[in-house]
């Protein structure tokens, strides 16, 4: 790439990744790559010792163990094993109204074959995002049958957080099976599993944990009830039985792992642990309200959850669809997403369906982004109008 | 002390069967964590259903070894002294 690259798009992946990342990656390619848990000589069994010590390291940064660290694909697949494996049939699953499509698709598929009754609870409301608001809405949603509650902890078209530990306690209180889709939060912000009450806590690794794409990860609460398995395969061990054995990680983890991202992050999660996580939150905090500052003193830019400031920021620009503001940063080498951002609820609940913008354009932030980036932002806006 | 273990001077070779080599990893761990030098081994055909593994320590061992990786809560489906 020759162009300068301002990179404003940290919410689909984290870019550039840390150097440490990348030199392990490599390393692992290069000198210790092969098949976790495919045998003992030398260099399966240090790859298996790395994949070991990230779930250690998961394990420490989540409040779980690392034998109930799982390794996937992504957080999709992450997301689909927790909620399909634990659908009870003939139950009532509530999911939040910001949820991602990962969280949306997997319930509606589950409801469409009958298996499931789901219903979208009002995670965020226009006038009230008090826990009292939230909590009574979820109560009044709450059936006999209710047996599960999933929600995006983050939104991953604003900055909006909901208040899970209180979700938790709730879920908790009346053996409610409670998912977290943190894939927005991760390494955003700090979450502790037992603290939190969660059951089940799904994440990318590419995101703000900063580690490379195609790993995504499943932790399961130290007393939480196991899943049932959505693909079975060979992993290594009791290789003449038909059917898969019943303990995590290995249960749900078919197939090779991805050892190269997961030795890559590794790193990403010690340059997280170095950086800071409130240090990260901080930044991005204050590169939001740079933003917010600059832009909303531009009449023809509606911004959208402008009460809350973090990694996202979303907005519009009137006379515009958003792709075309999309295409204009672009031939500045500003990259942005623009569009629906696979979040179907979000951009509904925030009222961009019924505008004539083709959904929004989404900023996000990480940790390389200065206040330059967000004025040289800033400055292309204004030169489009 | 290190935290592998030699068999070689070891004085006769016990084995914890974990299943997993997760579950064969954090019990090295622990039992490095212990001052037990342990190394993880594939241990074939248990009762026929494929391998497996363990780790392998000192039958000297063997008394600590099992109250450490009871403590733990580490599952360990077969103790072969």
């Amino acid at each position: 790439m020759k162009q300068k690259i301002i990179y404003l798009d940290n919410a689909a992946t984290t870019f550039p990744k840390p150097p440490s990342v990348c030199r392990e990656t490599y390393r692992c390619m290069t000198q210790y790559c092969g098949n976790p848990g495919r045998g003992a000589h030398p260099v399966a069994m240090e790859a298996a010792e790395k994949v070991y010590e990230c779930r250690s390291l998961l394990g420490d940064m989540f409040g779980s163990q690392p034998e109930n660290v799982c390794f996937t694909l992504n957080t999709t697949y992450a997301l689909n094993m927790a909620i399909k494996g634990m659908a009870k049939p003939n139950s009532h699953i509530l999911i939040g109204n910001m949820d991602h499509n990962s969280t949306l698709r997997p319930v509606y598929a589950l409801k469409n074959a009958g298996i499931v009754d789901a219903e979208v609870f009002e995670a965020y409301s226009d006038t009230d995002n008090s826990t009292d608001r939230i909590l009574s809405d979820i109560d009044k949603r709450v059936r006999k049958d209710t047996k599960m509650l999933i929600c995006s902890h983050s939104s991953n078209i604003c900055s909006y957080t909901l208040p899970i530990e209180e979700i938790g306690r709730y879920c908790r209180d009346r053996g409610i099976i409670f998912i977290v889709d943190a894939a927005q939060s991760a390494g955003h912000t700090v979450i502790d599993m037992k603290k939190m009450n969660i059951d089940i806590l799904c994440m990318p690794a590419h995101k703000g944990l900063y580690g490379p794409q195609g790993c995504g990860i499943m932790i399961l609460g130290e007393n939480a009830e196991i899943p049932e398995t959505l693909i079975e395969g060979g992993n290594g061990v009791n290789s003449l039985e038909y059917a898969m054995n019943d303990e995590a990680p290995e249960k749900f983890e078919a197939g090779t792992v991805n050892t190269p991202a997961i030795a890559g992050l590794c790193e990403g999660i010690r340059f997280l642990n170095e950086y800071g996580i409130d240090n990260i939150s901080m930044h991005e905090k204050r590169l939001w309200n740079r933003t917010f500052d600059c832009l909303c003193r531009i009449p023809e830019v509606k911004i959208y959850a402008p009460a809350y400031s973090g990694p996202v920021f979303l907005f519009n620009v009137k006379g515009y669809t958003s792709d075309e503001v999309g295409s204009l940063l672009s031939e500045d080498g500003i990259c942005v997403r623009t569009g629906y951002h696979c979040s179907a609820l979000g951009h509904r609940t925030l009222g961009t369906r019924k505008e004539d913008f083709n959904g929004a354009v989404r900023v996000s932030f990480g940790f390389d982004n200065t206040d330059k980036d967000v004025d040289i932002l800033c400055k292309k806006i204004s030169e489009i109008l | 002390m290190p935290d592998k273990f030699d068999s070689d001077r070891s004085g006769g070779v016990c084995t914890a069967v974990t299943g997993s080599m997760t579950n064969a990893l954090k019990a090295q761990k622990t039992l490095a964590v212990a001052a037990i030098p342990s190394s993880v081994k594939k241990v074939s055909s248990q009762g026929g259903r494929g391998c497996v593994y363990g780790v392998n320590y000192s039958c000297a061992q063997a008394r600590n070894v099992r109250v450490v990786l009871e403590n733990a809560n580490i599952k360990v489906k077969q103790y072969i002294d």
